[in-house]
């Protein structure tokens, strides 16, 4: 048995050696394909323009490593078939794609977020209110501080404001466009917005703010680099979409109309050997395109998205030449988790030690908010009650009346007119009354219930005193003394 | 407290004895205190089921005298021989005095992890103590089970306001059975004594060191509580297919029923773990019944007593619709095992039962994502970003699937299938689940993020199972003989 196992270590060896071996030219041409099919796949799928410069070359290796060994395996016989038995036909269809690729750079060129220069102006015409700029933001979002513009107008705060015929501009390299608010509070106003070579008029109705957002697509003035990169990216679509004809032609041929040869998978044995690192790829790029799909406003962060796939290989590669790998990797997370509950332990979950241990003290430590700590509380009561709140107060908004609706599924909450916050004179005398049970709050203050521990049958008004919060269940109200005809009502 | 405690423990004991003359003594005492702790709920369970009003001194009375009702079933059984001393039976005594110990511990430094689920579990297990199955504040059993809140209640029949030494001394001793259970598989694969305790002890240490396990184990929830069972379920089944003895189905089919009262969602995964037993072929059939049928009739009766009671409250995910089909599916899994030995089946279904199960979460799989692709995707990625850099398991889980990926046996066996599937069956279960109840998010809070507690003993477990066979001696060949 020992010995199988070793047969079995040696063989993948060997095969993983056989990877080195004997390359000719279909090979060649493989690199090329997968080189040029990620850097397509990338520039179209996984917003290359965007993404920083150090990840664009993680997630370019990472692709050319993961396509290159896919093609290794299927394309190979594809292209090897090709290269023996129709040179012609790949010359012919060579030619071809020259022309096309030519064909492609006659049309307008494709629309992508490019890395350049661009140049921002606002204008105010004559005889216009004044318009007041605010909330300028970069692209994801990244604030622009007011004293970058050159401007004529005045700056406020967090704003420009723009008299009639003064104006604002803003250049800068960047990835995307800009936005911006744009409101005319002394009433109705224009405002000329250019942004590259593309000029809008933009008339404010002196009531709302409007929003404008730039065109995150315009080339704008980009650099000679970016204009030589950009037509070397539009030079590889035409070579992919060549590569992909080619491939797809020849293997059509291959299956379907040669029958001294017929296909078969490259080296299956190693395939088979690599198979999961084909899967764990796959599923990674899938990840990686639907994060830019569905989450198109998030950081890219693709390049961390692929590189465990690459980190998969030079493991598995490395597993096969050392055995104790397994244990090596436990040893590092380990040590990393360690180290991490050292060095993060105030960002970490922790473990407190209750020193009261009672349920008050215990939803303290929760946290919640101050409604769901008032509905734990109190929750017997609360279940179902109708609650009166004072209107115009702190507690009479929206959301507090919603949530302790939805936790307590409240039967009514009633907005009354009515003096909720109590006097000292008044608080004093009602808490003399001593059958209130105390509920602390999280923030400073406590919750009190009159007679807690009876059921009660009426609706339960709120009073507040400084911090302190009072349940009040209505047929009590009198006995406290705490006459308010509203209420009563 | 102590002594009530103690009798649980008791109660464990005489519960363990069962199993003596099939399992280990060390492993029994072990378990002893977690069948006391289950011995516990199943009485709170079925008092309040009955309208009966718990308390410390009834339940005290009544578990004494399950004690001595069990003590002399044994007596009966063994042929008027109450007990057969052993000097390994002293390890009943040892581990008694550390659980003794353990309790006294956290009893008296309430160390405890908390969150908003927390305090309705709480005031779950107080309702209970209070108005039985009849009032609902927060939170119900129709999601979040009865296991955890009638473990509140422990506490509270003795003054406390909550219950917070019960979860430090089950993660204690699941710790313990984890390590133990690591070095029992290891132990037929090599012939070097130290691997299979390092191999227990890098396991532990993967699942300690991780921030949200580490947490888990104080935090006054089900998510610990369920790992744990399932832990032990799934383990019990390996032993068992490995041909070991049956005693293991005995373990298996007892913790079966606090994993499927612990949570809603825990039923789906006792289902798909007793159909990958079934597929196995491993078991005999009246062996699968007998450690099924009484699980199924519990859980399928129990959610019939949740339809019942009126289970509405404010954090409930699922619905009474949810739960009628779930209940719809254990019948029919009932009639599953009970007709599992028909020839016909037996010919044509069990060899396809893994595969139709994979490509039936698949066709889920599809479906889920073709009626709501983006929300899908995003819940995914979130499952993701939970698993790997938010939801404080530090690096656990990079190193876990790394290896996982990396460290595979020579030879495939059935064993492999099974938890393979199983570990792929609970993830496709949480994304198919997060098309049913919603949107997940990458908190640590995220009920995603906690249900990662299930599955992690189980993949660390497998993990070190198969880096201990890829440094195996195969010349002791024991565990291929007996698994082949």
């Amino acid at each position: 048995m020992a010995s199988t196992v070793d047969q079995t270590d040696n063989e993948n060896k060997k095969r993983l050696g056989s990877l080195l071996q004997g390359w000719d030219s279909a090979y060649f041409v493989n690199f090329v394909f997968a080189a040029s099919f990620s850097l397509a796949f990338f520039v179209r799928f996984l917003d290359f323009f965007i993404t920083p410069t150090w990840q664009k070359l993680v997630v370019f290796i990472c692709l050319v490593l993961y396509f290159f060994v896919l093609f290794f395996f299927f394309v190979t016989p594809i292209v090897r078939y090709l290269l023996d038995n129709k040179r012609k036909l790949l010359l012919t269809v060579l030619i071809g794609a020259v022309l096309a690729t030519g064909i492609l750079f006659l049309l307008p060129g494709e629309r992508v977020p490019i890395r350049t220069v661009h140049t921002m102006a606002i204008s105010i015409p004559e005889g216009s209110n004044p318009v007041t700029v605010s909330a300028l933001k970069g692209p994801m979002e990244s604030i622009i501080p007011l004293d970058d513009l050159e401007t004529t107008g005045t700056l406020g705060g967090e704003s420009v404001a723009l008299q009639q015929g003064e104006s604002l501009s803003y250049t800068r390299e960047m990835t995307g466009g800009l936005t911006m608010t744009l409101s005319a509070p002394a009433g109705e106003a224009q405002a000329t917005l250019l942004w590259d070579d593309q000029q809008d008029i933009i008339t404010l109705d002196g009531e709302a703010a409007v929003q404008i957002q730039t065109d995150p697509l315009s080339q704008g003035t980009p650099t000679q680099a970016m204009r030589l990169f950009l037509m070397g990216v539009r030079v590889n679509r035409g070579l992919t979409l060549f590569l992909i004809l080619i491939t797809f032609l020849g293997g059509l041929d291959l299956v379907f109309h040669n029958e001294e040869e017929i296909y078969q998978i490259n080296r299956s044995e190693l395939q088979r050997y690599l198979l999961d690192f084909l899967i764990v790829g796959f599923a990674l790029i899938l990840i990686a395109f639907g994060v830019r799909y569905y989450l198109p406003e998030s950081t890219p962060i693709t390049a961390l998205i692929l590189l465990p796939g690459g980190v998969f290989l030079f493991l598995k590669l490395l597993y096969m030449f050392m055995p104790s790998l397994p244990f090596i990797l436990i040893g590092v997370t380990l040590g990393v988790n360690l180290f991490a509950n050292v060095i993060w332990f105030n960002r970490l979950l922790s473990v407190p030690m209750m020193e009261e241990r009672t349920f008050n003290e215990l939803a303290s430590h929760v946290n919640p908010d101050e409604r769901t700590m008032m509905s734990v509380g109190f929750y017997k009561q609360l279940r179902g009650a109708d609650l009166i709140l004072p209107s115009g107060s702190e507690l009479s908004d929206e959301d507090y009346i919603q949530r302790l609706i939805r936790i307590n599924y409240l039967e009514d909450v009633v907005l009354a007119d009515y003096q909720g916050e109590l006097t000292a004179q008044e608080y004093s005398r009602v808490m003399a009354q001593g059958e209130w049970t105390q509920w602390k709050k999280r923030l400073p203050g406590s919750f009190f219930f009159y007679n807690a521990e009876e059921p009660i049958n009426s609706p339960i008004a709120i009073f507040t005193y400084e911090d302190d919060v009072l349940l009040v269940p209505t047929e009590w109200i009198d006995d406290l003394g705490l006459f308010h005809d509203i209420v009563s009502d | 407290m102590i002594l009530f405690l103690i009798e649980l423990y008791l109660f464990g004991c005489t519960l363990a004895i069962f199993f003596r003359d099939k399992l280990s003594d060390f492993l029994l005492s072990v378990f002893a205190v977690l069948f006391g702790f289950l011995g516990y709920f199943i009485n709170v369970l079925v008092l309040t089921l009955v309208g009966v009003s718990v308390s410390a001194g009834l339940l005290s009375i009544l578990i004494a005298m399950e004690i001595v009702l069990l003590f002399m079933l044994h007596w009966i059984r063994m042929k008027a021989l109450l007990f057969d001393f052993r000097i390994s039976n002293l390890w009943f005594l040892a581990v008694g005095v550390l659980y003794v110990l353990a309790c006294w511990a956290f009893l008296r430094y309430p160390f405890v992890f908390y969150s908003p689920d927390s305090l309705y579990m709480v005031i779950v297990g107080r309702s209970i103590l209070e108005t039985g199955f009849s009032q609902w504040y927060f939170a119900s059993p129709l999601l979040w089970g009865v296991l955890t809140p009638i473990l509140q209640t422990l506490g509270m029949l003795f003054g406390y306001d909550y219950t917070w030494f019960v979860h430090p001394v089950l993660s204690l001793t699941f710790l313990i059975i984890f390590s133990a259970l690591i070095v029992r598989a290891a132990k037929p694969l090599t012939s070097r004594k130290a691997m299979p305790f390092l191999l227990a002890g890098l396991g532990a240490g993967l699942m300690l060191t991780a921030n949200m396990y580490w947490v888990a184990q104080f935090y006054v929830h089900n998510n610990f509580v369920s790992g744990m069972s399932l832990f032990l379920i799934v383990t019990s089944l390996y032993f068992a297919m490995r041909g070991e003895a049956d005693g293991w189905l005995g373990i298996a089919g007892i913790f079966l029923i606090p994993f499927g009262m612990a949570r809603t969602e825990n039923v789906i995964v006792a289902s798909v773990v007793i159909l990958l037993t079934i597929a196995s072929r491993k078991i005999a059939h009246n062996k699968l019944v007998w450690t099924f049928l009484p699980y199924l009739v519990f859980q399928i009766v129990w959610n019939l007593v949740v339809l019942r009671i009126d289970p509405v409250a404010f954090s409930n995910l699922m619905t009474t619709d949810q739960l009628r089909l779930v209940t719809i599916a254990l019948v029919a899994l009932v009639g599953f095992v009970l007709l599992s030995d028909l020839p016909w089946v037996r010919k044509q279904v069990l060899p396809r039962t893994n595969r139709l199960l994979a490509l039936a979460i698949l066709f889920l799989f599809v479906v889920v994502f073709a009626l709501n692709p983006s929300r899908m995707f995003i819940n995914t990625w979130q499952n993701f970003i939970s698993m790997f850099a938010t939801g404080k398991w530090l690096m656990t889980f990079w190193g876990t699937w790394f290896l996982m990926l990396l460290v595979k046996p020579h030879e495939r066996r059935s064993t492999d299938k099974f938890f393979d599937l199983l570990i792929f069956s609970f993830f496709s279960m949480i994304v198919i689940l997060g098309a049913v109840k919603g949107g997940y998010h990458r908190f640590w809070y995220d009920s995603a993020n906690r249900m990662y507690i299930h599955i992690l003993p189980i993949m660390t477990f497998y993990l070190m199972l198969r880096i201990g066979r890829r440094f195996s001696d195969q010349e002791s060949g024991i565990l291929t003989l007996a698994e082949e």
